[in-house]
């Protein structure tokens, strides 16, 4: 049998031919002279002479005839490739759904990958802007019955920490502030940090203009200077870079620019002046109040333990020198980078690795694609290799298929995981960290290109090998037996895992779907749909405490007869919003040690009716509650729960320390539990005070619309400012869209995984009809037998039928015990129902399974026409 | 009897090409008809004639098989392929007008 080889000879060869060429010219040149007369030597003697220097001559053919071939060869080359490219694109025309839905598989596949490895890269795992981020730590304080609630740390023991730690360089505090400041001629309030010595050595960034704040600035008596935000650098002062240097009016008085921070510091939290303070010398034995947040640096070597360790310590010391009762409280240190993700971190993770899993349902889908085409190609490829294609050629034809097919799927993918990317950045949720760093880049690219490549040639190369061993030395007229043989029992296991791929898919998004439902269920406790807060800080109008009781009783008078507005209130703490005052309270009962650190809430007395948080027991606070009168309180029920277990608080004494040393107070109302926090955090304890007996000078001053439009804020703000003319106003909140915000990544969560699992469950059913096609179509002869042996319809209908369930029923199997045991990751993500959810897995199980009735039909119906006569004819 | 005159540089290719042309030939034979049919003027340098050989075939003007000479011996035979044809056709026409323009610039005396 002749082989196919290039028709061009090897060196040896070609050296050879030179040498018989010249020989036989020599011979011929020579008898010619002796037929001329000459003697042989003679003539040997002139045909040498004549033909020149032999051994250059043979030099000078050898290189033309070497490069030649060689030219040759690699034009063969390109030839052979030229056409295996334009055959493989022959065939993908030939049968163009079976090779869009392959590229559709991978593409669907990789596009999901480069996605989240896009947004997993961004958010978790590039490093943070700062010098040597992982030494930099966030401290917290919480008390020790409550660990979720984390507060900031009283400026006492903020200072014996800077004094005793040795294992942090630096530890340094923020505190929040607002600073007035003209925009458009109208006196703004700017939230501010005012930070203490140290900070920029914790925060180690340059800055985008000027400087930062430095130790000179945080001495008393310093020249006043601000360093602002690079957003509003940008927005407010044009990113005029000329003004650094120059001041700027805060409070009235010439304030000096010294520096923009960079746009990607990491801890502003919607500040925009950073200005430097010092805690004062009153404030030096103040270990009490704690609500300035901490930072530390770990010094250079010091490990993370043992500095948290050490800070506990000191934080123990330190509160040992606290005169008379305090609650027990914990020193809390976080890395700043899990406090920057950490409740995205979780559910990332989840999505990572439903896309992981989708990745390999794509892959699985692809290959059982794959295998079948090769299963079919085996008869062509036998009868190529019977013609004289040798493995190598028909290897390079495979691998070129394979290269083609690579191609278009990395490009579709890379399309893909473009608009997935646009996609996530519209579908993720605002305040995700970091999401404006999110973009495509090349790396991502080259990630999805070469997965592909790999993928397909593995694909496409694994099936060859054991062609090569079997069926190549096949007469062209056997083809492989799909039924039974292994290339098909390889395929049903690929479909099985599948199933079970798709199963934990589905199995998660139907749990995220389950919980969201759940949340939506949940009773908030207040009705935030169209209420509208906006923030004041109103000190500098009401100096004295019985003016801001009166702005208390007729701001909430003036608000509520304002059109559309159907109540009104002030308030110094809101769900979904920043606070703005002290949060805390402790709370005890006289003659007993329970004491309880609570969140406060002090309020004007349309507060509950206006925020529609139901009164139990008792009564809301009345205009009788005045600060002249008797001193009161409201307890919800958690609070009422935790200080009274055995019996009714009402008319109760309990000793309330807010602002003032502790003072006892009358409970005259219980109310419902409020979620304050996100809406799936339980309800904690809430002590209510009356604003008039509290004339605090940071509020809310909170309104229900009927109906929240367009128009609603810019209203409420026109309210505010004739209220209380020229006072400034910032931070409009509208607590049903708040709420809607603060709901957004659970929500992005659970339309993903949808979305996964739904792409997972279509790539199912289309391998699963893939297999079972091939199959009837492998089996025509034995179908046609059977018919014509008088096998009814239905019978053979129910066998592939039969066939798609049993294989569905083993990826179940696989599928369920997977999802159980990565049950426990799914526990710390999902809310309101179990990870071994009955109800999800009986829905997700019976799903696959009319999908597979479904995906078995047409097929089924094939069995049913198979053409007796066809096995008749033979094959 | 004038002695013969070498091949002037860049007629050899052609000259070649033509003698390739009548039937396919072998190295010794194209030398020796461009010896003889030029009444034995134009004398042929072997050595550059074989590489001329191998240099057209490489451009696909002429093409080789071994075959068996007139003495039964086994030889590498050279024959013209329609390209060589053309560019033959090509050459001739540019060297008539050349021998031409010369012959006519020359008789003016």
């Amino acid at each position: 049998m002749a082989r196919f080889r290039f028709p061009t000879p090897p060196p040896r060869q070609l050296r050879e031919d030179i040498d018989d060429e010249i020989a036989f010219h020599l011979s011929a040149s020579i008898e010619a002279l002796v037929r001329q007369g000459l003697s042989e030597d003679a003539a040997r003697a002139r045909a040498e002479a004549r033909l020149g220097d032999v051994t250059r001559l043979r030099h000078a053919l050898y290189r033309i005839d070497h490069r030649s071939a060689r030219e040759t060869r690699l034009m063969f080359i390109l030839r052979d490739l030229q056409h295996d490219i334009r055959f493989s694109l022959r065939r993908m025309a030939r049968t163009p759904l079976f090779f869009a839905l392959l590229v559709l598989t991978l593409a669907l596949g990789t596009g999901t990958v480069m996605t989240f490895a896009g947004a997993a890269d961004v958010i978790l795992l590039r490093p943070l802007p700062l010098a040597e981020p992982d030494r930099v730590m966030t401290i917290w304080r919480s008390p020790a019955d409550n660990p979720d609630l984390l507060t900031g740390l009283a400026p006492g023991t903020i200072q014996d920490l800077v004094e005793e730690s040795r294992s942090f360089e630096v530890i340094t505090a923020a505190e929040p502030w607002s600073l007035s400041f003209p925009l458009n001629g109208v006196p703004h309030s700017i939230a501010t940090w005012r930070v203490t010595s140290g900070f920029f050595d914790v925060f180690q960034v340059r800055p985008a203009h000027g400087r930062l704040l430095q130790t000179p600035d945080y001495a008393p008596g310093a020249p006043p200077v601000v360093v602002v935000s690079h957003e509003f650098f940008m927005t407010r002062l044009g990113g005029d870079a000329s003004r650094v240097g120059r001041p700027l009016l805060l409070e009235g008085d010439p304030v000096t620019l010294v520096g923009v921070l960079p746009h990607d510091f990491p801890f502003l939290e919607g500040r925009h002046f950073l200005t430097a303070t010092r805690i004062a010398a009153r404030a030096r034995e103040n270990r009490r109040s704690d609500y300035l947040p901490t930072f530390g640096r770990l010094a250079p070597g010091v490990p993370p333990e043992r500095g948290v360790a050490e800070l506990r310590e000191a934080a123990r010391r330190s509160d040992a020198r606290i005169v008379g009762a305090q609650t027990a409280r914990e020193l809390r240190v976080i890395p700043l980078r899990n406090s920057l993700t950490g409740n995205v971190r979780t559910g990332i993770s989840l999505l990572a690795l439903g896309a992981i899993l989708l990745l390999l349902t794509s892959s699985v889908n692809a290959a059982g694609l794959m295998a079948a085409d090769t299963l079919e190609r085996q008869r062509e490829l036998a009868i190529r290799a019977s013609v004289g294609a040798g493995r190598g050629r028909i290897v390079r034809q495979m691998a070129t298929e394979a290269v083609a097919l690579a191609t278009l799927a990395g490009a579709a993918g890379f399309g893909l995981g473009a608009v997935g990317l646009r996609v996530f950045r519209q579908l993720a949720p605002a305040d995700l960290p970091r999401l404006s760093e999110l973009a495509l880049d090349g790396r991502l690219g080259l990630l999805v290109l070469a997965s592909v490549l790999v993928t397909t040639l593995v694909l496409a190369i694994l099936p060859f090998r054991s062609l090569v061993g079997s069926s190549l030395r096949m007469a062209p007229g056997v083809g492989a037996s799909p039924w039974g043989g292994g290339g098909r029992r390889i395929r049903m296991a690929l479909v099985g895992i599948q199933v079970a791929l798709a199963f934990l898919l589905l199995g998660s998004g139907g749990l995220l779907v389950r919980s969201w439902m759940a949340i939506q269920r949940e009773d908030l406790g207040y009705q935030p749909e169209g209420l509208i807060a906006i923030e004041g800080h109103v000190w500098q109008f009401f100096p004295t405490e019985e003016a801001r009781e009166a702005f208390g009783r007729e701001a909430a008078e003036f608000l509520a007869a304002r059109p559309g507005v159907s109540h009104a209130a002030l308030t110094s703490s809101l769900p979904l919003a920043p606070g703005i005052g002290n949060e805390q309270a402790r709370v005890n009962r006289p003659g007993s040690d329970v004491e309880v650190t609570m969140r406060a809430v002090i309020g004007t007395p349309g507060l509950l009716a206006a925020t529609g948080v139901p009164v139990l027991q008792g009564r809301a606070f009345g205009p009788e509650d005045r600060s002249a009168g008797e001193l009161v309180v409201i307890l919800n029920q958690s609070a009422a729960r935790l200080l009274f277990p055995d019996r009714s608080p009402l008319n109760q004494i309990v000793n309330v320390s807010y602002s003032a040393p502790p003072r006892a107070r009358r409970v005259v109302g219980i109310v419902g539990d409020v979620r304050f926090g996100a809406p799936t955090a339980p309800p904690g304890p809430i002590v209510f005070l009356p604003h008039a007996q509290e004339p605090t000078g940071s509020l809310y001053l909170l309104t229900r619309h009927d109906a929240v439009g367009p128009g609603t804020i810019p209203d409420a703000i026109q309210a505010v400012q004739e209220l209380v003319p020229g006072s400034p106003v910032e931070g409009a909140l509208d607590l049903g869209v708040a709420l809607r915000t603060s709901m957004a990544p659970r929500r992005f969560a659970m339309v993903l995984m949808a979305s996964f699992a739904a792409i997972a469950l279509v790539l199912t059913a289309v391998g699963l009809f893939g297999l079972l096609v091939q199959g009837v179509r492998a089996r025509r002869q034995e179908l046609g037998l059977r018919i014509a042996l008088g096998a009814r319809p239905d019978s053979l209908r129910r066998m592939v039928i039969r066939e798609g369930l049993l294989l569905t029923l083993a990826g179940l199997a696989a599928g369920v015990t997977a999802f159980l045991m990565m049950a426990g990751v799914l526990r710390t993500v999902i809310y309101g129902v179990p990870a071994q959810d009955a109800v999800t897995l009986a829905a997700v199980t019976a799903l696959l399974l009319v999908v597979t009735v479904a995906a078995s039909w047409w097929p089924a119906r094939q069995a049913t026409r198979a053409d007796p006569l066809e096995t008749l004819r033979g094959d | 009897m004038s002695p013969p005159i070498p091949i002037l540089p860049g007629t050899l290719d052609f000259l070649v090409l033509k003698a390739a042309s009548w039937n396919p030939e072998h190295g010794y034979g194209i030398a020796r008809l461009i010896e003889d049919r030029s009444g034995g003027t134009i004398q042929v340098e072997e050595g550059a004639l074989y590489q001329a050989l191998h240099r057209l075939e490489h451009r696909k003007y002429l093409e080789s098989h071994w075959g068996t000479s007139l003495n039964n011996r086994r030889a590498k035979f050279y024959a013209l392929t329609p390209t060589g044809r053309a560019q033959l056709r090509k050459e001739v026409a540019l060297w008539n007008r050349y021998a031409g323009a010369v012959a006519e610039l020359l008789s003016h005396g």
